[in-house]
């Protein structure tokens, strides 16, 4: 007899290649996934500016099983401590604090691939239960599994992992409980010996019993920007080799304090050193050239990144750092209000970026959006990376509070397809049922969340639900990598792969976590290959500078290489 | 029993409106729902019941009137364009050009919405529109020639900017447009020529020096490209459109002002911002805010007796305002008006306890004055406050070792050095202290040594030489030290520091006679 399948057969049925809807590339995982995570901002009528922020979120292996975690970073009441439940829109239940959710991915013996997820922030000892923003993630300690930075309006923590599921807050030891306003942060090796360094960007200064008021040109209330503010500069801390850190942030008060949002970081001098670029909101952005001897100067203003093309500085909500257009060199994508457009710099070369927002075709679709959580995806892996912008406005949008929205600021999500590294195509039509509602989206983090070869994504959004979209897959090829420094315990973060494949284009990535905005990436290196596959060649620069070429790898499957077991160049 | 409802809410509400929405009269007229008006300014409240009254009453009276019903939508339609409620703007601007199709101003506003709101292909297709109407109005080639650059059509985008230029040699908005299509195409010496242009017509507008060292940075001359990038500011080229720059007149608001006055004052317009706020405060006399910001660009206009009154007048009605405290006491520190400093900026701190800015300055004048415990104290809390503080973590300890409290001081800076090794005031007088304290007990040459070599490894100044000569000394190293003195000394004559020399020739004597050689 035939029956109906029950709902939560269709729902896993899409894991074994089904397509129920054959033109979305995502479909959201249900609630039958066990995760399920809504942001909570505290909204009490006072138009406070953290309500509007959002926050982010991580995609990690914090247990070392092979599949990505999911780390939701929560908002709190304003001033933190107050009544949840008595906030325009409660927290339903408890007090506001960050989850981590345990995925226990099975695959089937016919191959069926199985999302479950686990909500084990109690059992975990983590989270941090402030007003939180941002989020990154790497093993600060060297001892083989990955800790978790929280930013917060108030002091930043550290939870550090223990390697039995649990954590400990660490901040104090490690001495990086920095009390900004901190929005993204992102670890990396800035100089070369062998420990995750730690770039804070702060946003601004924002006292609440001193709060200002801020109006509408008409003079209806509304949220302040952060010019009502005074900046109050970004944190670097110099890891001492045993995972804890010493400030070393004066150096950055050689340029003007901006509002921070967003970090990344890449050699964008091409150097061979890993810099920084800060997206500061309505302030130059600060292109922080390692001197490679643990200290930055900023030549974001000679480098043509810290203003737009036409001399603006524009307001800098997310950025993604990568090789979009397969030329060898990193280039940079950012995220602004609507008015402006998001603005694409390519990497010249020589210290020097243009920009090619129109050239790209990337600038007048963003106009009537604000970008926040943003990167740069080949979610078809054909082997151009593709752009997910993630939107949500920070002024009042009057026809929706018209139509009684309590947080009226909702905006769609987009996803630019890349032709050929050349030109985008806003493609958002198809890419899923979460590309056509509005929210007010704040947080992405991609990463291969059911290891099928194909980038998933996780987006937060600013009091609503999260959502986990899983990419429904395609039949092109592709190459999975994580890489190890050479003790075999650590990713290498900062680690620059070329993949050279057989009809002689060469793809070049980094392993990384930072980009987008307040939130941490699947730390494993994911290639597409379109319909080639087959590598030919793979180099890669490692963090240390040192340089090793590796054989030709099989295509569809995850590799792991760790530092010293290539052939040294 | 009464519940309160939350300001937000009340501001959001739609129901509450105290507006009926006024129905379409006829056909294809889109209706106009209006918001909740109770929460704004009167000015504004009253200007926006005035238009539908007015609008009402046409509609009711005089159905057959559409001319003077038109002329009444796009009044409306053009407040709520200047108030970016484009919403609302668009139904007006849409009856209206129901009312009257294919009138010129109509359609240039409504692409003018389309344009702000970044709907390319509506835009394109209105100012195309626009000038098949009036072809003569040169702001459309503008206009229409930005959007089609955005697109990235250069060529189009050139000829529709040439037709401009050509019509208006003047048009430095044209120029500019010809300029970018230029330094776009990789022609970068007309691009030079055309941003210089710009310039030479509309010298305020310091955005284009940014292009310009942008030019030059492409063409390899970095240090032209640095000359221009220095003088890069916020102005931007503004073009000369009359319909869409007439908006602003539509604002009553006096926030607009204040906003504007923000806007100046953060371009660094003085004047301007002070024009601007002694409107916003014509407009909102009741907001001591606005006042404050008035005297603040009085006060950068170097107009300080006015900036006080208006401050003065701050305080009177709000004696609690620690904003006006904090601006009276910097503006009487500049005047060197010390007593009128400790005043108003201890009420500021009295008042904010942990505003760290009014405190370090009360305390910078409490020392000046000669009070140094007093001062002591609130450096010390600043110090507490933010203990990344450098100034006052290196004014804290400098008063503890002008009061000869050199074991406190030691313990201080030992504190402060471990948590700001950075920091090269600290890391220098912490190394000072370690080599010379009078105190001998204190002294640690090891440890001077190992501070005073990072800081001449970074600097060498006259001081910064002299202090690792001192630590040389403190470890017995005499030669050494005589060494590292001669080169501070050679340092402080190219610093034109005579003061320092009679000591530093002192100090290399001794240094030359050997062991021992640390000072007494």
């Amino acid at each position: 007899m035939i029956q109906k399948l029950p709902v939560v057969l269709v729902f896993l049925a899409y894991m074994a290649g089904d397509r129920l809807f054959a033109e979305d590339l995502f479909i959201e995982a249900g609630p039958d996934s066990g995760f399920a995570f809504t942001h909570y901002n505290g909204l009490n009528g006072r138009f406070f500016l953290p309500e509007i922020m959002g926050s982010g979120c991580a995609l990690l292996d914090y247990d070392g099983d092979g599949d990505l975690d999911l780390y939701l970073v929560q908002g709190n009441t304003l001033p933190v401590g107050g009544d949840a439940r008595k906030t325009l829109v409660p927290h339903k239940s408890g007090t506001p604090r960050d989850r981590l959710f345990r995925n226990d991915l099975t695959l089937g013996p016919d191959g069926k691939r199985t999302l479950r997820f686990v909500d084990v922030t109690e059992q975990a000892g983590v989270g941090s239960t402030g007003y939180g923003m941002g989020v990154t993630t790497g093993d600060v300690d060297n001892d083989g599994d990955v800790d978790i930075y929280v930013t917060n309006m108030g002091k930043n923590q550290l939870f550090v992992n223990n390697g039995d599921g649990s954590f400990s807050d660490g901040t104090d030891r490690a001495g990086v409980g920095d009390e900004g306003l901190g929005t993204s942060s992102a670890f990396f090796d800035v100089d070369r010996d062998g420990d995750l360094d730690l770039f804070v960007a702060n946003y601004v200064f924002m006292d609440l019993n001193k709060y200002p008021r801020c109006f509408a040109l008409d003079s209806s209330l509304d949220f302040c920007g952060p010019d009502a503010f005074p900046a109050v500069g970004d944190r670097f801390f110099l890891n001492r080799g045993d995972g804890t850190f010493v400030d070393a942030s004066r150096q950055l008060s050689q340029a003007d304090a901006g509002a921070g949002l967003g970090v990344v970081t890449a050699d964008l001098d091409g150097d061979g050193w890993i810099d920084v670029y800060v997206a500061n909101d309505g302030d130059p952005n600060h292109l922080w050239r390692n001197k490679g001897n643990g200290s930055f100067e900023d030549i974001g203003l000679l480098a043509g990144v810290s203003r737009n093309g036409v001399g603006a500085a524009e307001a800098g909500m997310g950025v993604t750092a990568a090789d979009f257009d397969r030329d060898g060199d990193e280039d940079l994508f950012m995220t602004h209000l609507d008015g402006e457009t998001n603005t694409l710099y390519t990497n010249q070369g020589d210290s020097f970026f243009d920009d090619g927002t129109n050239q790209s075709a990337l600038g007048m679709p963003s106009v009537k959006f604000t970008g926040f959580g943003t990167s740069w995806v080949d979610l078809d892996n054909d082997g151009w990376l593709d752009l997910v912008v993630l939107n949500g406005a920070v002024r009042v949008q009057a026809e929706l509070a018209a139509k009684g929205e309590i947080f009226p600021l909702q905006q769609v999500n987009q996803v630019f397809s890349s032709r050929g590294g050349k030109r985008f195509e806003d493609t958002s039509q198809s890419a899923g049922e979460a590309f056509r509602i509005e929210e007010v989206s704040r947080g992405l983090a991609f990463g291969d969340v059911d290891n099928d070869g194909d980038a998933d994504l996780l987006i937060t959004n600013c009091n609503g639900p999260a959502r986990l979209l899983l990419n429904r897959g395609n039949k092109n090829h592709w190459l999975g990598l994580r890489l190890l420094e050479k003790h075999g315990k650590r990713d290498a973060i900062g680690a620059w792969v070329k993949l050279t494949l057989k009809g002689g284009e060469s793809l070049g990535r980094r392993v990384k976590t930072d980009g987008s905005y307040c939130s941490a990436q699947d730390s494993r290196l994911l290639f597409g290959l379109g319909k080639v596959g087959t590598v030919k060649a793979l180099h890669i620069l490692w963090p240390d500078g040192s340089k090793e070429d590796f054989p030709a790898l099989a295509s569809n499957r995850y590799h792991t290489l760790r530092q010293g077991t290539g052939v040294k160049k | 029993m009464s519940h309160l409802i939350p300001l937000f809410l009340l501001s959001l509400l739609p129901v509450q409106a105290s507006l009926e929405p006024i129905a379409p009269f006829r056909e294809g007229l889109s209706a106009l729902v209006f918001p909740d008006i109770s929460n704004l300014e009167e000015t504004v409240k009253k200007q926006i019941t005035s238009l539908h009254g007015e609008l009402t009453e046409l509609i009711e009276a005089k159905p057959t009137n559409v001319n003077a019903i038109r002329d009444a939508y796009l009044k409306m339609g053009r407040t709520f364009h200047a108030y970016k409620r484009y919403d609302l703007a668009h139904a007006c601007y849409h009856n209206g050009d129901v009312l009257s199709p294919g009138r010129f101003e109509t359609v240039y506003l409504i692409a003018d919405l389309a344009r702000i709101q970044g709907h390319k292909e509506d835009a394109e297709r209105l100012y195309r529109k626009c000038l098949e109407l009036l072809p003569t109005y040169n702001a459309t080639y503008i206009r229409l020639g930005n959007i089609v650059l955005q697109q990235n059509r250069l060529e189009e985008a050139g000829a529709l900017f040439q037709k401009a230029f050509d019509r208006d040699s003047l048009a430095t908005a044209a120029i500019f447009g010809l300029a970018r299509v230029a330094d776009l195409k990789g022609e970068f010496d007309k691009a030079i020529e055309l941003y210089t242009a710009c310039l030479e017509q509309v010298g305020e507008a310091n955005r284009v020096h940014y292009l310009l060292g942008m030019v030059w940075r492409k063409k390899g001359d970095v240090e032209k490209a640095k000359l221009h990038l220095g003088q890069a500011g916020k102005i931007g080229i503004k073009v000369r459109d009359q319909i869409a720059n007439n908006l602003e007149r539509f604002v009553e608001s006096g926030r607009v002002h204040l906003i504007r006055g923000k806007t100046a004052f953060g371009a660094g317009d003085f004047l301007g911002a002070a024009r601007e706020f002694q409107q916003a405060v014509a407009a909102l006399p009741d907001e001591p805010g606005v006042r404050v910001n008035l005297a603040l660009a009085l006060a950068k206009l170097g107009q300080g007796d006015q900036a006080r009154e208006h401050l003065r007048i701050v305080i009177e009605a709000d004696p609690a305002n620690q904003n006006a405290h904090f601006n009276l006491g910097t503006l009487a520190l500049q005047a060197n008006n010390r007593d009128d400093a400790i005043r108003h900026l201890g009420e500021a701190v009295r008042l904010d306890p942990k505003d760290v800015q009014a405190r370090y300055y009360l305390a910078g004048q409490l020392k000046a004055k000669g009070d140094l415990e007093q001062a002591y104290r609130h450096f010390d809390i600043v110090a507490e406050l933010e203990p990344n503080n450098e100034n006052a973590l290196v004014q804290r300890a400098g008063l503890l070792l002008g009061a000869n409290r050199f074991k406190q001081a030691a313990e201080v800076l030992e504190k402060d050095w471990q948590h700001n090794q950075s920091s090269g005031r600290l890391t220098h007088l912490y190394a000072r202290l370690l080599a010379i304290c009078p105190d001998q007990s204190l002294r640690n040459g090891p440890l001077a040594l190992d501070l005073a070599q990072r800081i001449v490894n970074v600097s060498q100044t006259a001081e910064h030489l002299e202090t690792y000569a001192m630590a040389l000394a403190q470890t017995g190293k005499c030669d050494e030290a005589a060494q590292a003195q001669k080169k501070a000394l050679d340092a402080a004559k190219a610093e034109q520091r005579p003061d320092l020399v009679s000591r530093m020739e002192a100090d290399l004597a001794r240094y030359q006679q050997g062991a021992p050689c640390e000072p007494k």
